[in-house]
């Protein structure tokens, strides 16, 4: 804690008050920290902070002292006895020297809202939020999924039924184990549901998908995935996945469900192919939550990748459209049929690899005039034509 | 409650036609009065005409059955549908089970067949119960067009073992001994008579 105080005060300081050689180099070796977390894990570190460390280090090097530890709270002044040139004169004392060098850049300090993540690399400092991260950019309803990554989203309910009323539904991130034996929820969120290690049933169903019952307990703990899935490898490993998740306690009957849709996303090469063939796909299929909604998803590929789809329920239909970025698709408001109302969002991401099994995982948070609020997660499903 | 009571309880109501428009699964004996030391069996019926998803569609889920051993003896479980999880014996305190998980079942209809043999003495009743195999999250699935879950309502049943009734000859039979027996007591005093004369 003395740690974390006196790095937070020395940081302000040197941003009040100019720093010297040591602080910069403190600073730049922060930023250098801070961007080798975010090349590992790009969802770990705000993109704010980034953003900032970028532009410190794109600043010309100042003269770096020896690397330097934050001095230790000590009772001894290095400023006091002619130490005012000393580079500890900094920190929590009286009188606070100026800077030997130029005043530092400012780094947009996020705001503290309790510890850091373990892992973070952060953590004897740095006291971000790291929900922001999972949320994803602005107009994204879940973080967007990386090309080649494995890629899911989810609705996530309170009990084990998997269905809630519409304003208590949330959305989240999903993944799961190629072999179906374990998923997390809202992976790299602030709470996480992780399943206990499942037992995995594959059955034959009469279309192009096999039935997955995956079920497993831990001492209390109960988790369970029901999904249609398509299997790549000879069975070795799943595709694409979709529809019934669960995890709860069943001593005290509490626990969380919902629906979701799964897949790797389409990698960087696989999207150039497609971009660069300037081909279109349709992707269909039925949603999960209201599986009487059926949608479908043409996409243009090529320079400026865009899509439009369609959602059709027997009570209702609406149709959208919005731009590609990367295995990404987001929304355009402006191309919305006028029947939906603003603040509703569609956002998906391309699953497969061309001439592979193909689909898009997507979610809609959409509300309708005259027929309410409206949230569905669908898996839909394109074959690849040679 | 005990399961078996609250089971027995259920298909009670259900025979009443107290039960609401839900789907169910539900045991129905070949006979609700068996013989004693005869075989029979007992229908396991779906009825997901209420289930979420399409109609018709396909239906699945894992059940177990609870039995008295003493009066019952299971003899095996037939079916033309898929068993996902395969038919398994187990005890429940002093009940004997048997689990199993099928799959491909239509919107009604008999998914297959317990075979029993009435082992026991002759009893009022003796209850066969039926439940759900996951009592927290479910089993039962909708399948068609996605998978959607429905919770249908378990009837269990009862039956009554009857002590093997005498054929009609053996009858005769005795009727003709006790006929002959009546006449051997007429006829022994009627002797004595005419020996005294």
């Amino acid at each position: 804690m003395h740690a974390a105080r006196l790095a937070l005060i020395c940081l302000l300081a040197c941003w009040s008050f100019g720093a010297s050689a040591a602080d910069l180099a403190l600073q730049d070796q922060d930023c250098t920290k801070i961007l080798e977390r975010w090349a590992e894990n790009p969802k770990s570190v705000p993109k704010r902070l980034v953003d900032a460390c970028k532009d410190q280090l794109a600043q010309p090097a100042a003269p770096v002292a020896a690397a330097m530890t934050p001095a230790p709270a000590a009772a001894i002044d290095p400023c006091a006895n002619g130490g005012a040139g000393n580079v500890l004169c900094w920190g929590p004392w009286a009188s606070l020297a100026p800077a030997a060098a130029g005043p530092l850049v400012s780094l947009a300090m996020p705001e503290p809202h309790g510890d850091c993540d373990v892992g973070s690399g952060l953590a004897d400092r740095c006291r971000v939020k790291l929900e922001a991260a999972a949320e994803g950019p602005p107009g994204y309803i879940v973080a967007p999924c990386d090309p080649g990554a494995p890629c899911g989203f989810a609705t996530f309910v309170s009990g084990v039924t998997s269905t809630g009323d519409v304003e208590s539904t949330s959305f989240k991130r999903f993944d799961l184990a190629p072999d179906g034996s374990r998923f997390v929820v809202d992976p790299g969120g602030s709470n996480p549901v992780n399943s206990v290690a499942m037992d995995t049933n594959f059955q034959w169903r009469e279309d192009e998908y096999e039935n997955m019952r995956a079920n497993g307990t831990a001492g209390a703990e109960q988790s369970r995935a029901i999904a249609r899935v398509i299997r790549g490898g000879e069975g070795e490993y799943i595709e694409l996945a979709a529809d019934i998740w669960a995890h709860g306690n069943r001593e005290t009957r509490a626990g969380n469900s919902g629906y979701f849709a799964w897949g790797t996303a389409t990698s960087a090469s696989g999207l150039s192919l497609l971009n660069g063939e300037g081909i279109s796909l349709t992707f269909a299929g039925p949603m999960s939550v209201n599986n009487a909604t059926n949608a479908s998803i043409t996409v243009d590929f090529g320079s400026q990748a865009k899509w439009t789809g369609n959602w059709t329920n027997p009570a209702w239909s609406f149709g959208a459209g919005g731009s590609v970025s990367g295995a990404n698709l987001l929304s355009d408001p402006a191309q919305f049929t006028s029947n939906v109302q603003s603040g509703s969002i569609v956002q998906g991401a391309l699953l497969g690899e061309p001439g592979r099994v193909q689909g898009i995982a997507h979610l809609i948070d959409v509300r309708l005039a005259g027929q309410g609020h409206i949230k569905d997660v669908g898996l839909l499903h394109s074959r690849y034509e040679d | 409650m005990n399961a078996p009571f609250r089971t027995t309880l259920i298909a009670a109501l259900g025979l009443l036609g107290l039960q609401a428009e839900a789907a169910t699964i539900a045991l129905q004996p070949s006979q609700v009065i068996v013989q004693q030391g005869s075989d029979f069996t007992i229908n396991l019926v779906l009825n997901a005409t209420d289930a979420p998803g399409s109609h018709p569609g396909l239906f699945g889920g894992q059940v177990v059955i609870d039995y008295d051993p003493a009066q019952l003896l299971f003899t095996g479980f037939s079916t033309e549908l898929n068993v996902y999880s395969p038919v398994t014996t187990g005890t429940a305190g002093s009940r004997s089970t048997v689990t199993l998980g099928f799959d491909h079942a239509t919107d009604s209809g008999v998914v297959g067949s317990f075979g029993f043999r009435a082992i026991g003495s002759p009893t009022e009743g003796t209850t066969i119960g039926l439940r759900d195999a996951d009592d927290f999250m479910g089993t039962f699935v909708s399948y068609v067009p996605t998978y959607q879950a429905f919770y249908p309502t378990a009837l269990g049943t009862s039956l009554q073992i009857q002590a093997v009734p005498l054929p009609g000859a053996a009858w005769l039979a005795l009727t003709a001994l006790g006929a002959a027996a009546t006449r051997l007591r007429r006829r022994s005093p009627e002797q004595d008579t005419a020996t005294r004369r």
